[in-house]
């Protein structure tokens, strides 16, 4: 029994999971940020553009099996790859490396990929909680990619944070706005091991 | 409970909202993350103003909040413009032009008692010989939906969505206000065949004149229905018109829309097939059965058979509601109502903020599913704003521009992001890059609202380019 | 260049996958959780995500001591090994071990073997005998064999989850992140029984809020109802189970109504609770041919009692009642506590059984004595609460701890420190000079997990591999290591041969243990690298492993049914000098005892004084407002905390975690009395009193740990 197969840039590969995983297992380093292993597909990132069947999709979104032939590299998935980027980009501000284990991945992805020009700089907001011992919360860092409020709710049932408000105002929160501390946290660390910025970074050495 | 407490006390403040989630056996921070998403929840005392509406209507038609005066977003009582900041019942002077839709109540059941004399697949067939298609927008074959959560072989739900946040459109509140027994009447067909094991009416969360008329129609026709649908009222928010973001809002979660597929039909209000129909959509079934499917296809196109309620308003003499073959000319529309109310008509804002402008020299193109004009107009909804000399098309564009981005649901970054860079672009005259920003958010938004948010603007520059320089 | 190393939490029985990253000087740079680990799914917990800073902390153990002039002074390795066996060996006859439910698989294989083999005695035992023996013991007689029958994942596809005397989301908290999965995204309806509320009660069907020391009331009073609702199975008693007409007759004492009363819950609820049990519904995602199940949850307030294997017992009953075993989504879960609790009774460290639960007899000890060359004494050993309260009788007089402090875990601790300083001679062997090390002749320094080789078997039967990530902290040496030494350098004064005690790694060590039961026969350290962890039974190389058990016949033939009843609800009742009853249990941020964790910042930052939770009745009683400093009196002791007040206790209950801070804890309170059966001390229930507490300190044993307000904490 042949196994359902689609066509990635020129190639036949296994059509299991999303496209986006399609594509990761091919060897395609397509940038992607709101994936996790640990999640269901979330799709507010937007990073994982490619063309499929002509038109332009978010791979993470699609059945792998839903499409015929896709391209990565056309110039329209590169060029919208690079705008979704540079809104992303600014929205990360200019600071120390370092974070959790994903920390780094959301400036590498975009250090990495051609990304359109200057966009202005939004921030999420201005807050930094430190009040958990085990991690601080910078919201100046946060592209909203939605892995950390997943994991608390989806992974791991405990919604201590959510998304609140909406358009600019949305927001990672705790409880009613409450500060990590207040809240129903337990320090689980499982959006801290999701962040692909240093919006959610470990505050302590593990080692001395 | 989040209504009822604003309700009490005007507004839901954190304390509020946290008793409210122990009630509800909920955490914390997903009632917080719910209830922070809806634009008619108020997270602080309200100030004791008058409010004044400024939806897109009212302001071509000089709405400014004076001295101890509030603006609010669109009321919905567009033919009223200027019209205050607080619902009313559609008053039955609006109704301009009346086909079978809006024609008086009828009398009798002849629609539900012949669909019920039918089985539930013939009654399919019914439906879908008379080709009727939704009205809420994206004009989806009505049968083709049914059966695609009918063959799931399980439990199904029916939403019919009465959200109408679409400024400029106010047909659902009409037939809630002035003809809910025609409605009735559909959703008794559609519960009939669908044989739903929860049905869902979900209405505006400040329709409260249209709430009370459907609920008095309700409660004076208990028998007609298998049983009684849940009545929701929901807090805002022009998202809430996508499908999915419906079903979360129904489910109590935050109003952002679900990666599709699953699409609803298979996987929907908690899990379960789900159909949504719009309260047009539903109305219609009353016509299709008590008339029959031949009778309902000599109206309207051989694509699009029946009629659309066009909702006019804006700087047109006689705003209200006009029920028009589908496949009318835009044109055709203003001719009926009167024309301008000063110099000549310049502009018609087709489909809301999910539309575009057309100029008169498109005014010949035919209201029908699909897109009027590659660069944004829709028949959508039916939602068609005038601009006559007085008015500032600059202006009005702008404001759809920042509908969009303070209507983002905020889940994606196209929208979230793009769309405001769009409104500031577009303010600073900074043309340049702005078809990159417009592209990004029409092709990588999530939902439709991002997807179709470019079209104003993207007319706009391309009929009146030397306004935006 | 940073590794990344795979291997397991060190913290609880749930035995998440971790993978550790390594800098290249050496440093544990962050544990991250494992997404391909069947047993935690992607999920880790505060302790095992933040956690592991103890394994570098300064206090870490780095020489061997030995106690001259009074005074523990460093030696070498050389000295304090020879003083070790020299002195064991002068006490064989009298001497008892504890092994370490912390330590590896291969560890407790060879300090049992040590005992048996080279010091004659079946003395040896770990702190399940503190914890979840009365499960075992039931377990054996009723089933046959002492461990979970199902997996995790049968969790997630039960349609009902009856939850008892425990608390997952403090202690368990990935098995409580899959329960909540359950029950918010799959439907499943749960069922808590348990005298303190839960934070899983928040998405309880049913709470039944019952009196501390009523369990067997309740068990019976759920069988009475599902009896009285012809709800039993029929077929699976008739079939697979004996002792049925007996236990019917015992349960028939007493109605639903009258076993409702003496458990103190409402009798509606518990014929609710029982025919949920009974007959769970069927869900949406469920497909037909599936017959939906029940999954039984215990833990400690189930067996820390005087009556706790009678406990045991009575749930065991109601499981064969109705069948909910043997099939998915549906079993009997003993909840284990430590990381390697399962593997380290699997590996023999039990005074009345071998490796494997295999018995005394021909037929078991035979293949033991064939493999280590010599005959092994047959008569049972006795149980660590016996080995502590014999120790005064002169029947032991020396002992061998590793990986455990008595002086934290033991009831009545004034008691427990008088008995080990009468001893002759006390090995300690950890990582940390604790309460008990402090008290040695001889400390050895010992490795953390992340400095050795080795396996843990989690609470779902998983075997699963521990790889060491670091080397060694200053000179410890893995246990296994130090156990084998010890055995090359006593044998030969026993007449063994001392290449019994010689293994090139930890595997070879393995390899012996899994050719002595069967049930084990399948694994080896080379299969757990490729195939990641598996669950025993798995009889040879090519079988997957068993996801749940008992499907078609219990080890020990037919289900046995037992009747009991209900007894005395504690041995110690309340009384007009001492009015409440104290309840212990654990808390979130803290591992039991608090030996490891209050050598982690963050955690003891988040509980740094010990929470004691007041009905407000009582707190209003005594003049005492939330966070006012309290003193627990009890008839053996004091304890120093800050008041919590909330109504997750019952009036006249208290409930204290049992972890040591500030220089308080509960076991000087609780009481040393002992389930007949299993030897299992009675931590659940005791009198107390409470008191609002002056700020000039506690007056305890001399030490004024506080001179100021307590720090401020929230405990949950």
């Amino acid at each position: 029994m042949t196994l359902p197969a689609v066509l990635i840039d020129g190639a036949g590969v296994v059509a299991s999971g999303s496209l986006l995983d399609a594509v990761l297992a091919a060897g395609i380093d397509l940038p992607h940020l709101c994936k996790d292993d640990n999640l269901p597909p979330i799709g507010a990132c937007r990073t994982c553009l490619v063309e499929a069947d002509g038109r332009i999709v978010a791979s993470c979104s699609v059945p792998a099996a839903s499409v015929k032939e896709v391209n990565t590299s056309s110039e329209r998935a590169i060029r919208l790859r690079g705008a979704v980027l540079a809104l992303t980009a600014a929205m990360i501000a200019p600071g120390p490396g370092g974070g959790g284990p994903l920390g780094g991945t959301a400036r590498a992805t975009i250090e990495a990929h051609p990304v359109a020009g200057a966009v202005f700089a939004r921030s999420t907001g201005e807050s930094v909680d430190t009040t958990n011992p085990f991690f601080s919360f910078h919201e100046e860092e946060c592209i909203l990619c939605a892995r950390c409020v997943t994991a608390c709710q989806a992974l791991q049932h405990i919604s201590a944070i959510g998304m609140s408000g909406r358009a600019r105002e949305t927001r990672v929160t705790p409880g009613a706005g409450a500060t990590f501390r207040d809240s129903i946290c337990t320090s689980c660390g499982s959006c801290v091991a999701a962040c692909p910025t240093t919006a959610l970074r470990p505050k302590m050495e593990l080692s001395p | 409970m989040l209504h009822a407490e604003r309700e009490r006390s005007g507004w839901l403040s954190r304390d509020a909202i946290v008793a409210i989630a122990a009630d509800c056996r909920i955490p914390i921070a997903e009632a917080w993350e719910a209830a922070t998403s809806y634009p008619d929840f108020p997270l602080s005392p309200p100030l004791p103003e008058t409010r004044v509406c400024t939806g897109l209507s009212c302001v071509l038609n000089g709405a400014q909040p004076g001295p101890g005066e509030v603006g609010t977003s669109c009321q919905f009582r567009c033919a009223d413009a200027p019209s205050p900041g607080e619902d009313a019942a559609f008053p039955e002077l609006h109704i301009r032009r009346s086909g079978p839709l809006l024609a008086p109540d009828p009398v009798d059941w002849a629609g539900l008692e012949h669909a019920r004399s039918l089985a539930g697949a013939e009654a399919l067939r019914v439906v879908a010989d008379s080709g009727l298609r939704g009205r809420g927008g994206a004009y989806f074959p009505v049968a083709r939906k049914w059966e695609g959560a009918l063959a799931q072989e399980r439990p199904v739900a029916l939403i019919v969505n009465g959200e109408e946040g679409e400024p400029g459109v106010f047909k659902d509140r009409a037939i809630l206000c002035r003809r809910p027994k025609r409605f009735l009447e559909g959703l008794a067909i559609a519960m009939h065949v669908l044989a739903p094991a929860v049905t869902v009416v979900f209405l505006n969360g400040e329709a409260a004149a249209a709430r009370a008329s459907l609920e008095a129609c309700l409660a004076g026709n208990e028998g007609m229905l298998p049983y009684p649908p849940l009545v929701m009222s929901g807090g805002g928010g022009y998202v809430l018109g996508e499908e999915t973001t419906l079903i979360n809002a129904i489910e109590g979660r935050k109003p952002v829309p679900r990666l599709r597929p699953p699409y609803p039909v298979e996987s929907g209000l908690f899990g379960i097939p789900t159909v949504v129909n719009n309260v047009e959509t539903v109305t219609n079934l009353s016509l299709v059965f008590r008339g029959g499917p031949e009778l309902f296809r000599e109206t309207g196109t051989a694509d699009a058979p029946g009629t659309k309620l066009v909702s006019l308003s804006g700087r047109i003499r006689h705003p209200g509601l006009y029920e028009l073959p589908m496949g009318t000319p835009v044109g055709a529309v203003f001719a009926a109502a009167g024309g301008a109310l000063e110099g000549e008509i310049v502009a018609a804002l087709v489909g809301g903020p999910s539309g575009g402008f057309l100029p008169p020299s498109e005014f010949h193109r035919p209201l029908l599913p699909g897109p009027m004009h590659p660069t944004g107009a829709v028949a959508g909804s039916g939602g068609i704003v005038v601009l006559d000399s007085t008015s500032d098309i600059r202006a009005a564009a702008l404001a759809m521009a920042a509908f969009n981005a303070d209507e983002s649901c905020g889940k994606c970054t196209p929208c979230r992001e793009g769309s405001p860079r769009v409104h500031e672009s577009l303010a600073a005259r900074d043309v340049a890059s702005l078809d990159e920003l417009l592209e990004v958010v029409g092709v990588a938004s999530l939902c439709g609202l991002g997807q179709m948010a470019p079209g104003p603007v993207r007319s706009a520059l391309h009929f009146w380019p030397e306004l935006f320089a | 260049m940073n590794r990344s190393i795979r291997s397991t939490c060190p913290y609880c029985g749930v035995g998440c996958g971790i993978v550790l990253t390594v800098d290249d000087a050496d440093r544990i740079r962050w544990v991250d959780d494992d997404p391909a680990n069947l047993s935690s799914v992607g999920m880790l917990c505060v302790k095992g995500r933040f956690g592991t800073t103890y394994v570098n902390h300064p206090d870490r153990l780095r020489v061997p001591l030995i106690r001259r002039d009074g005074e523990l002074q460093p030696a070498s390795w050389e000295e304090a090994l020879s003083v070790v066996a020299e002195r064991l060996l002068a006490s064989r006859g009298f001497v008892g071990s504890f092994a370490s439910a912390k330590a590896t698989n291969e560890d407790a294989f060879l300090q049992q073997k040590l005992l048996r083999l080279v010091l004659g005695t079946n003395n040896i035992d770990h702190c399940t005998r503190l914890c979840h023996s009365p499960s075992v013991e039931a377990m054996l007689q009723q089933l046959g064999s002492g461990a979970t029958s199902n997996s995790y994942i049968d969790y997630e596809e039960a349609s009902c989850l009856l939850v008892v005397g425990c608390d997952p989301g403090s202690n368990h908290p990935v098995i409580a992140s899959r329960m909540r999965r359950a029950i918010d995204s799959r439907g499943a309806r749960l069922i808590v029984v348990n005298p303190k509320r839960i934070d899983l009660c928040d998405r309880a069907a049913i709470f039944l809020q019952t009196r501390p020391g009523a369990d067997v009331a309740v068990f019976n009073g759920m069988a009475r109802a599902i009896l009285d609702a012809e709800c039993e199975e029929f077929d699976f008693i008739r079939r697979r189970t004996e002792g049925y007409e007996a236990w019917l007759a015992a349960v028939r004492e007493k109605t639903v109504d009258e076993y409702a009363e003496i458990a103190g819950v409402d009798a509606d609820a518990l014929r609710e609770a029982a025919l949920l049990y009974a007959r769970p519904p069927r869900l949406d995602w469920q497909p037909a041919d599936h017959v939906p199940g029940s999954c039984l949850l215990w833990g400690m307030g189930v067996t820390q009692h005087t009556n706790g294997t009678d406990n045991a017992r009575a749930l065991l009953n109601l499981a064969l009642l109705t069948g909910q075993v043997g099939r998915p989504g549906c079993g009997v879960s003993p909840l284990r506590g430590q990381n390697n609790v399962q593997g380290c009774g699997d590996a023999g460290c039990i005074p009345d059984s071998l490796p494997g639960y295999q018995h005394y007899d021909e037929a078991g000890i035979g293949p033991f004595e064939k493999r280590w060359g010599s005959p092994l004494s047959r008569v049972p050993g006795l149980k660590a609460t016996d080995m502590v309260e014999q120790i005064t009788s002169g029947a032991i007089r020396a002992m061998y701890i590793v990986g455990e402090n008595p002086l934290l875990s033991e009831p009545n601790l004034h008691h427990a420190e008088a008995a080990f300083r009468a001893l002759d001679f006390l090995v300690v062997q950890d990582l940390f000079l604790h309460e008990t090390a402090q008290l040695a002749d001889v400390v050895l320094p010992a490795c953390s997990f992340a400095e050795k080789d080795g396996t843990f078997t989690n609470s779902e039967r998983r075997v699963q591999r521990v790889r060491p990530a670091i080397v060694p902290v200053g000179e410890s040496r893995p246990d296994w290591e130090i156990v084998a030494e010890l055995g090359r350098r006593m044998a030969p004064a026993v007449g063994i041969d001392p290449a019994q005690f010689s293994y090139d790694s930890a595997a070879r060590v393995f390899d012996e243990m899994a050719a002595l039961w069967p049930s084990l026969a399948g694994l080896s350290h080379a299969r757990l690298d490729r195939d990641g962890g598996i669950q025993w039974p798995c009889p040879s190389e090519g079988h997957p492993g068993t996801r749940y058990m008992y499907a078609e016949s219990f080890p020990r033939g037919a289900g046995r049914f037992i009747p009991v009843l209900q007894r005395e609800f504690s041995e110690e009742q309340p009384d007009a000098e001492y009015p409440l009853v104290l309840n212990t249990g654990r808390v979130l941020y803290h591992w039991h005892g608090g030996t490891i964790t209050r050598r982690v910042e963050g955690l003891v930052e988040r509980v740094g004084v010990i929470p004691v939770a007041i009905h407000p009745d009582d707190a209003l009683a005594s003049g005492i407002g939330p966070g006012d400093p309290v003193v627990v009196l009890s008839r053996r002791g004091r304890l120093g905390g800050e008041a919590l007040v909330t109504d997750a206790v019952q009036p006249g209950n208290l409930f204290v975690p049992f972890v040591k801070l500030e220089e308080s804890a509960a076991n000087f309170l609780t009481n040393n009395v002992y389930d007949p059966d299993s030897r299992i001390p009675e931590y659940k229930v005791c009198a107390v009193r409470v008191e609002k507490r002056r700020m000039e300190g506690l007056g305890l044993g001399g030490d004024d740990a506080t001179a100021g307000p307590p720090t401020a904490s929230r405990g949950r």
